[in-house]
Parts: structure tokens; sequence; C-alpha cells
């Protein structure tokens, strides 16, 4: 039964592999046989695929442990929520979904381009990078690290799930995570069939817009929700540190961003060519890169570099993609020439250039800042690693930077902007941004980036509001209709434009969140007796009692906590300790009241038998509205995904 | 040359410039020694004032833990060689996965007598959370 599981890899593989030589074969023999047989064999690797996934499911789910991963990742205890969660929390098991979601998109792919495969010639090229990733993966599987490897005996239960991991933030971070991953192969593939073809017109730009978002809006919540598993489950009252894991998800986050804007530019302009292809292929990279580093742990050392199987694999499939597509881009570099140039400074064209840059630019320092131990280490002998200071002190001003742009960009015009056109459209919005900056000052609030964000929070909102209303009003006095229904018919004319602008403000509300929460934290460690209270702002938090409770799963040990609010009782706190039964380590459980201005945030350090016991009190301001921020970005990217109904006719 | 390239040449200059000088000024004010216990050892004078990242493995028994479970001191000792130890005190909030004969990484400074103040205290590679190390099977894949 489990080896069907393997068997299936060995199948798709072989598909795979025909796919590349067949969709080949048939672009140069023009044969529609070969390619229409490559291209249904899509669907052949997605069904054996998913066959393999449920394999792996069905042994998760009846607990047999003779399978090696299960018996890591599980055990008899473990609830079978997380139990079947434990498909993506280990290595193997992460390897196979990501393999999974890239199958079910290459069936995506084919059953999109059923008509078009003839009329197109890149279509076929595309397959062939489609398959070419999934050789990859399945190499890893095959050769390297075998989610089905069985033990040679059956152990009497698993080693279980790490209680860090059983939160629902670490249940679907994961996955949310590896779909943006796995989705953004797409948008690399059209741009290598493009360049194999030599068809560089904008048809694969169209054909990878909606990719492009789906595969972004899945990053962005991906990366929301592990900052917001490590804000309530590690306990340290933070969500970001700049640790190596998390930049590695943050890196192709911006990449990716600058592609979903400059890809616009050469739809509009027939502009940014080669900066396309590239920005496609390095976010696939940096994808794999992620993937890599979450997986293996590569960045801690070199030495473990040398220790882990998969390490050369990916260093070898990255090099590939890179090398490989950088000589395509060389070689198609007469083609791949801008129709346009930038008139002016002040323009839509330039706002959009800027804002890529900056994009790529924080995305390559951080990258640098994280790869930097291994740098020093290869090159010195030594290991250096840069603290968060580095990346705060370089991207902050950046971000400023890109906020700017982004608040100008909707109001400027494309080529040229007239001066008229400046001050119609500016004078406001600057107003209310001086006005932001003032009375922070008068509210004595003197950090210079904290008042330029607030400001430019404002600025941005303002000319997003600005663009609703006109595009509102103009629409209203054309059709005569009423303005609560001429709103919704602008969005539904056009999505991908107001879509666009709803993400913008969730970013300027996640901006806004990110700003308050780091720059003005309040935090006390205190030690306390039962009885003792300790005031922090506005509260003042009487530690009252510790309570042990017995749980078949765990023994819990909760502080009592009664919160007072300008002297009246307000609320009460539970900041926990748990200890799960087959575990040595305790988990601790922070409490948090989240209010529309501030998180009050209470963790128990410790405590000994006479209940006396010590806390660390944090007020974190504004935390809500990063993931407020996170909600309006997913409707703004539905409304830009929803399909036009014409579409949904065909 | 056009004026116009000349204006951009000059502003990405500038740009590229402050960006330059912010990322090095940044990487010199926080950049930090990330060695194991027996390189640390084996250099002490030249690390004796700067701040430096160790890891080591938590020497079994040597754990004191303060009253109010916010302090803590204990030794750490190389990997390999198990003679090279260093004495470590922390006060924080401790990690739940802190306990003897676990790899941890301490950042801060040696102090008189010579222990290592620590202010930062993270257990394990905080990349990995996987489980503990089943019959030496599984970890370092």
């Amino acid at each position: 039964m489990i080896d069907i599981g393997f068997y299936s890899f060995i199948v798709s593989i072989i598909l795979a592999v025909y796919i590349v030589i067949s969709s080949f074969l048939g672009s140069k023999k023009e044969s529609f046989l070969y390619i229409e047989t490559a291209r249904r064999s899509f669907y052949v690797i997605c069904f054996f695929i998913t066959v393999s996934s449920f394999v792996l499911l069905h042994a998760l789910v009846t607990r047999n442990f003779q399978v090696e991963y299960i018996a890591n990742y599980t055990s008899r205890t473990l609830p079978m929520f997380y139990t079947v969660a434990a498909f993506w929390a280990g290595q193997e098991g992460s390897l196979l979904f990501w393999t999974w979601l890239l199958a079910i998109g290459g069936a995506v792919v084919a059953w999109n381009t059923r008509h078009e495969f003839t009329k197109k010639r890149y279509i076929p090229y595309t397959y062939a990078i489609i398959a070419i990733t999934d050789i990859f993966f399945l190499i890893l599987m095959i050769f390297a690290t075998n989610p089905f490897k069985l033990l040679n005996f059956m152990p009497p239960d698993g080693a279980g799930l790490n209680p860090l991991l059983q939160n629902p933030g670490m249940t679907w971070h994961p996955p949310t995570l590896f779909l943006g991953y796995a989705a953004y192969t797409f948008p690399f593939a059209y741009a290598a069939g493009a360049l194999l073809s030599g068809e560089l017109d904008n048809s694969w730009i169209k054909d990878i817009r909606r990719w492009n978002i789906f595969a972004w809006f899945f990053l962005t919540i991906g990366i929301v929700l592990g900052g917001e598993w490590a804000y309530e489950v590690l306990g340290w009252g933070g969500y970001w540190a700049w640790d190596p894991v998390e930049n590695s998800s943050f890196i192709p986050w911006l990449s990716a961003s600058a592609l979903l804007h400059s890809v616009m530019m050469q739809e509009r302009r027939g502009m940014m060519k080669i900066w396309n292809m590239i920005l496609a292929m390095i976010t696939f990279n940096l994808c794999i890169f992620g993937t890599f580093i979450t997986r293996t742990g590569f960045i801690s050392s070199v030495h473990s570099f040398g220790q882990s199987k998969l390490g050369p694999f990916f260093i070898i499939f990255m090099l590939f993609v890179l090398i490989g597509f950088m000589i395509l881009v060389i070689w198609r570099k007469n083609k791949l020439k801008s129709e346009n140039e930038i008139e002016s400074f002040l323009s839509k064209e330039s706002m959009f250039l800027f804002a890529t840059i900056i994009l790529v630019c924080i995305c390559f320092a951080t990258l640098w800042g994280t790869a930097f131990p291994l740098v020093s280490e290869l090159i010195k002998g030594i290991k250096i690693t840069v603290g968060q200071e580095f990346f705060n002190r370089v991207t902050i001003p950046q971000f400023l930077l890109l906020f700017t742009f982004m608040g100008i960009c909707p109001l400027i015009a494309w080529r040229k902007a007239s001066k008229l056109n400046l001050q119609k459209n500016f004078i406001i919005p600057v107003i209310l941004f001086i006005i932001t900056a003032v009375v922070l000052f008068i509210f004595k609030i003197y950090l210079i980036y904290a008042v330029l964000a607030f400001s430019l929070c404002v600025f941005v909102l303002s000319v997003i509001t600005t663009e609703f209303y006109r595009g509102t009003i103009a629409y209203a006095s054309a059709t005569g209709k009423n303005y609560f229904s001429s709103f919704f018919a602008i969005i539904k004319k056009n999505k991908r434009r107001y879509g666009g602008y709803i993400v913008h403000i969730g970013i300027v509300l996640i901006f806004f969140g990110v700003t308050g929460s780091s720059a003005f934290v309040t935090e006390k460690e205190v030690p306390l007796k039962p009885g003792m209270s300790e005031a922090l702002g506005h509260y003042v938090l009487r530690y009252d009692d510790l309570t042990y409770e017995n749980t078949p799963h765990k023994e819990i040990v909760a502080a009592k906590i009664s919160v007072f609010k300008d002297g009246k009782p307000y609320k009460i706190l539970y900041p926990e300790k748990n200890f799960y039964r087959n575990r040595e380590q305790p988990a601790t459980e922070v409490a948090i009241m989240s209010t529309i201005t501030h998180d009050l945030y209470v963790i128990l350090g410790g405590y000994e038998r006479d209940k006396s016991a010590s806390f660390k009190f944090l007020i974190n301001p504004l935390v809500i509205w990063m993931w407020i921020g996170t909600i309006v970005v997913s409707i703004g990217c539905i409304i830009a995904l929803w399909p036009d109904k014409k579409y949904a006719a065909a | 040359m056009t004026t116009k390239t000349k204006k951009i040449l000059i502003g990405s200059i500038i740009v590229f410039g402050i960006l330059g000088y912010l990322a090095y000024s940044g990487m010199q004010d926080s950049m930090v020694y990330y060695l194991n216990v027996g390189e640390f050892l084996n250099d002490e004078q030249k690390y004796k004032n700067e701040g430096v990242r160790i890891s080591g493995k938590v020497v079994d028994g040597s754990v004191v833990r303060d009253s109010n479970g916010m302090r803590i001191q204990f030794e750490i000792m190389d990997e390999k060689d198990k003679n090279k130890k260093i004495k470590v005190d922390y006060s924080g909030i401790i990690p739940d996965i802190f306990k003897p004969d676990i790899t941890v990484v301490v950042e801060g400074k040696l102090i008189e007598n010579h222990v290592f103040k620590a202010t930062v205290l993270l257990a394990k590679c905080p990349s990995k959370y996987q489980e503990k190390n089943e019959k030496g099977t599984t970890e370092k894949n």
C-alpha cells in the first residue's frame, strides 16, 4: 500500500521527462500530436501525485508508525486535526505537498491552454519548463528524502508533533506559503517559454497576470500567518525578528511585488521587458531558495550544508535556473527592446520604475543580511551575523520612499504629468500629510521615521480615496446612477485597478500597525507575589493566583491577572504554561488582550512552589491593524482575481 | 552623454550612495561574531570586549535558576570538545525548549571572572521546529 506512493513518483517522473522531450520535439516538428500528449500528461501526473498524497494522508490518519515520517511527526495522542496537518510539518511531507501543488497547477495550465497551444508557440516550451520543475522535486523525493521510507520495525508510538506547531496559525502558515511558492513556478515557466520560443510580445505577460496575483496573495497570507504564529505562540512579544526563516519568505515576496507592478509597464507602454523576464525568474528562484532554507536550515552554517543531502540538489537547480535563464535573455535581447522611453521624471512610468527598483533593493539588502553569515564564513573563515539593526536601518528608509511613490502613482499621468495636473491632484493629500505630521509633533512624537510613516499612511489613503471618489462621481454623472451603485459599478468594471487600490489600502493598514508596534512598545519584566500589582501605561495589573489543572493531554499552570484600567476592574487574563504529557519542555501560552489601539500582552515567565512568579508585560500599539490590513489585502486580491463575466461564460 | 543620462547617473549615485552608507553603518553596528565555544576560548582576548554570539551545548547539572525564574546561570560546552566550557549568566524570558543537553545560542559579552553575560538566549536552531532526534535518524536529513 505504502509502495504505491513511491511508485507513483516513478511514473510521474517518467511522464515529466516525456513532457520535456515531447514538447520540444512537438514545437520543432510542429506536431500537434506530440504537444497534445505532453499536455495531457499533466493530468496524469496530477493524478499520480494526488495518489501519493492520499497514501501519505492515509498513513497519517491510520497512524502507520512504520513509515518513518509518520513516526517522527505524529503520535497516538495527537489530535486528528494536527495529525492531518503533520503532512506539511516536516521536510519530506512538505516537499510532497509542494509537488502536489505544482502538479495541480500543471493540470490547471494544461486545462487553460487546451485551445491555445497551437496558436501560441511558447506554450509547449512552458510545458517543458513546468515538467523540469516537476522532475526536480521528484528527484528530491526519489533519491534524497523519500516521505514513504519505512522503518524495519513497527514502533509502538510516534515521537509526536512539537507543541509549538500545535496551533492553528502554524497549521495554515506552511500550506499558504507553499501555495504561493509553487504558484510562482508558472510565471517563470511562461517567461522561460516565451524566451525559448522567441514569441516575446505581451501575450505571455497576459497569461501570467492571474498566476501572479494568486501567488502573491498566498505568499502574503503565508507570511502574515507566520508572524501571527510567532506573536501568539513563540511568546517573546513580537511577530518579526528578521530571522533567516522569516526573511526567506519575505525576500521572494519583495521581488514578487516588483514583478506585479512592472508587468503593467509592459502591458501599457511596452517597456521593461528584460526586467520583467528577470523578475519572474528571480522570484521563482527565491521561492526555491525559501523552501530550501526553511527545509534544510542551511543558513545556520556552511557545515550544515555539507551534512544536508538536499543542499547540492537545490544549489544545482537554482544555478541551472539562473544561468540557463540569463543565457536565454542574452540570446533574445534584441527582441526584448523597450518600445518606449521614459519621457519625464514626473510620470507614472518613472514612479513604477522607482517603486520596482526600491522593492528589488530591499529584496537584495534582506538577502544580503540573511546570507551574510555564509558569505563571511566562506571568505574570512569566521561566521559573522548581522542583527535586526542592520535590517531596520536599511529597509525602513526604503519603505518610506516606497510609500511615497505608492501615494503619488495613482494620481500622476502616464508619459508626462503637467504642473496643473500635479497641483490639482496633490494639494489635498499633501495638506493632509502636513497636518498629520504637525499634529504628531504637537503630541510630542519626535521619532522622525514614525512621524513620516504615519503621515505617509494618511497621504496614501487620501490619494486612494480621491481615486475612488473621482471614479464614482464620473460614473454617476455619465450614467445618472446614484453614488452608491456607481461606487460598486466602477470596481466591477475595472477589478484589477480598484482591487489593486484596495490591496494598497490593506498594505497601508499593515504598515500603520507595524510602525505603531515597532516604534512605541512599552515593556516590563517583573517578579510578583500573589496580591502584588504592577502599573503599565493606563493599566494596573494585579497578580491574584496561580492555578493548576490536569487534562488527559497536558497539565496547565495558569496565572490569574486582574487588569485595572483607570482604577476600575477591566479584564482578567490567564497567561499559562502547558506541560504536554509526553514532552519534557513546557509550552508557554501568552495572554493577549487586543483593542483597536493596542494589545496588552502578558507572558508567564516562571514560577515557584510558593506561587511567586515572574512576568513580562508588553503594550504593543496598533498590532490589530496588521491583521485587519491583511483581511483588506485579501479582499482586494479576490476582487482583482474575480473573473470577468465573458471569461466565466467561455 | 546626454543631460538626461547624466541626471539619471547622478541621481542613482546619490541614491545608491545613501543606501550603501545605511547598509554599511547598519552592518558595522549590528555585526557580531558567531562562534562555537571552542573558537571563542581559543581567542578569548580578541573577543573580550566585543559582543559575540556563541553556540554550545548546555552542560547537564550546571543549570541554576533564580527563585523568580527570570535569571538563570549555566555552562555551555563545545560540541566536540567537552572540556571547553563557558559560564553563562542570563536574565529574561527563558525559551520553553531550554533544558540540559540542548544546543543554545547566547549573545552578549564576557565580563569579569570568566562569566559570559548574555542578553539573548536562543534555544537550538530556531529555524528547525523539528522534533527530537529519534534514534539519530532524521535530524540532519
